[in-house]
C-alpha cells in the first residue's frame, strides 16, 4: 500500500509492515496503527509514521546504536499487552525529541521505550522503571559516555 | 474523588484484587506498599505525565539537519 509520511512524502510499504499498538501510545492513545520507515535502509533514525494520521510521526532510535549499556527495567508481566514475543522477536526502539535550530541537543526518551513484537506485528510503550533513565536523555552525551 | 482516612498499617481494598497499605509515613514521604493482581501496571503518577509531554512534544520534531552526520562528528 502506499502511505502519506510526514516527513519522507508517498512511500510504499508492504502490509506486513503495520504494526498495531493496541493502546496506543502515551498522549496518543487513539492512534493505533504506524510502519517503521525511512529514506535510507541503514539510517540510524527512522520514523514510526501513523497510518491513520499522515501529520502524526515520531523520529526513533534504536537505544543500541547510541548507547551500550541500556536495559529496560519493565514489570513481568508488561509484555502481555504485545503477546509476550521472545527474546529473538523484540524490537526495542526510543522516541526522539529535535528542538527547533538546536539539533546537537537532541535527547532520547529511555525511560517509556518502545517494544514491537515483531511476529505478531504488535507495538506498545512501556515504561522502565528505572530512575536513571529519564524522558531527555542528551543523545551526543551518550555517544560521549560510550567512548569514554 | 473519594478520599480516606487511613492509619499505618491500615490498607484500602479495590475492586477485591488490589490491596493499598499505608506502610510508613515520616515527614512528608509516606510509604505506600500495592497489593494487585500480576497483570495490573502500576506506576508513580509523575513518569506518565512526563512521558505524555514528552510525546506530545516529540511529535514536533522536524529535521533540517542531517541528524546522522552530527552523529559521526561526535563519534
Amino acid at each position: 500500500m502506499i502511505i502519506v509520511t510526514k516527513a519522507i512524502g508517498e512511500i510504499q510499504i508492504n502490509d506486513d509492515e503495520v504494526i498495531y499498538f493496541p493502546e496506543g501510545i502515551l498522549a496518543f492513545e487513539e492512534f493505533h496503527r504506524y510502519a517503521i520507515v525511512s529514506e535510507k535502509e541503514n539510517a540510524i533514525f527512522k520514523w514510526m509514521q501513523s497510518l491513520d494520521d499522515p501529520e502524526l510521526a515520531f523520529l526513533i532510535v534504536n537505544p543500541m546504536d547510541i548507547t551500550t549499556s541500556y536495559q529496560p527495567v519493565l514489570h513481568h508481566q508488561a509484555l502481555e499487552l504485545i503477546d509476550n514475543p521472545s527474546a529473538e522477536n523484540v524490537n526495542v526502539w526510543c522516541i526522539v525529541t529535535v528542538p527547533p535550530n538546536s539539533a546537537e541537543n537532541m535527547t532520547v526518551n529511555l525511560q517509556g521505550p518502545l517494544i514491537i513484537n515483531n511476529k505478531k506485528k504488535l507495538g506498545g510503550q512501556f515504561i522502565s522503571s528505572s530512575v536513571k533513565h529519564g524522558v531527555k536523555a542528551r543523545i551526543l552525551d551518550l555517544i560521549e559516555k560510550n567512548e569514554a | 474523588m473519594l478520599i480516606l482516612t487511613r492509619k499505618i498499617n491500615e490498607s484500602i481494598i479495590i475492586d477485591d484484587t488490589t490491596e493499598i497499605v499505608i506502610v510508613e509515613i515520616k515527614g512528608d514521604q509516606i510509604k505506600i506498599g500495592i497489593k494487585a493482581p500480576k497483570n495490573v501496571r502500576v506506576y508513580r503518577g509523575e513518569i506518565y505525565e512526563e512521558i505524555q509531554k514528552e510525546n506530545k512534544e516529540a511529535a514536533k520534531t522536524r529535521i533540517n539537519q542531517n541528524l546522522e552526520d552530527i552523529i559521526k562528528r561526535k563519534k
